[in-house]
């Protein structure tokens, strides 16, 4: 009963890779060990619907865009950065003039920077997830 | 009390809330939520585990396998980010709650 409850997670399940792994693993050892004390068809039944559980797996749509966001950011504080490998090598690469490899500099005025600039600026006027008025107290219904 | 699937839409509360003290993994975490509430918070599972690995992606959880016989868990434990986020919860739960309990007493 476990291992077909746990067929009919991973044919819904939307999350690959590693995760995909251990969303699998995790959820196996748990109904393995729920089925000690309440056998198979309790764990399963308490587990809920599996086709229900693996789309809970999914990120939504906001989170997913969020985390880009993130990921932008990050990458591009570090092509940014005068420190980094990555950065200094492109800035020396530019002041040598060779263009052949790697990233171009921030100062650069090449279409790849000024989208960089753009696409920078885009994320930061990307507004809040959650927006609040001030000095109203909210039920805090969703986490 | 039947098995919920997020009671009163404060799950991620419960689940910082019963993290704080102490490393759990999954089960346990469940189990805590259960014996704290005296049964009144009976988490459906299949909810649980979803969230958790939400609060991880957002950095307020983290995670590693545990390889305790007699099989391989999943522990999660709350970050300093996690702390600060159970602060803000906490706060906004108590004013939520003081506001309720004003009107409803009357």
């Amino acid at each position: 009963m476990i291992e077909r409850w746990l067929a009919e997670l991973e044919r819904e399940l939307r999350v690959h890779g590693r995760r995909r792994k251990r969303v699998v693993e995790e959820l196996a050892g748990h109904l393995h060990e729920a089925a000690v004390t309440d056998g198979e068809a309790g764990a399963v039944s308490r587990m809920g619907d599996p086709g229900e559980v693996a789309r809970s797996f999914t990120p939504r749509l906001l989170d997913r865009v969020f985390e880009q966001r993130d990921r932008l950011a990050a990458l591009t504080m570090l092509l940014r950065s005068p420190s980094s490998e990555i950065g200094s090598r492109a800035g020396r690469r530019a002041a040598t003039g060779d263009r052949r490899h790697g990233p171009r500099p921030a100062h650069s005025s090449s279409p790849s920077a000024s989208r960089l600039a753009h696409l920078e600026r885009a994320l930061v006027a990307a507004p809040a997830p959650s927006c609040r008025k001030p000095g109203v107290v909210q039920a805090p219904f969703r986490g | 009390m039947a098995a919920s699937s997020d009671p009163h839409g404060q799950i991620d509360l419960l689940l910082l809330s019963v993290l704080s003290d102490s490393p759990a993994h999954g089960y346990r975490v469940i189990e805590r939520l259960r014996e704290q509430s005296d049964g009144a918070f009976d988490l459906r599972e299949g909810t649980a585990y979803p969230a958790l690995h939400r609060l991880e992606r957002h950095g307020l959880l983290e995670s590693r396998w545990s390889s305790e016989a007699p099989r391989r868990r999943r522990v999660y434990a709350i970050t300093a980010a996690g702390r600060g986020a159970l602060e803000g919860k906490r706060r906004e739960w108590s004013a939520f709650a003081g506001a309720m309990q004003a009107v409803v007493a009357g």
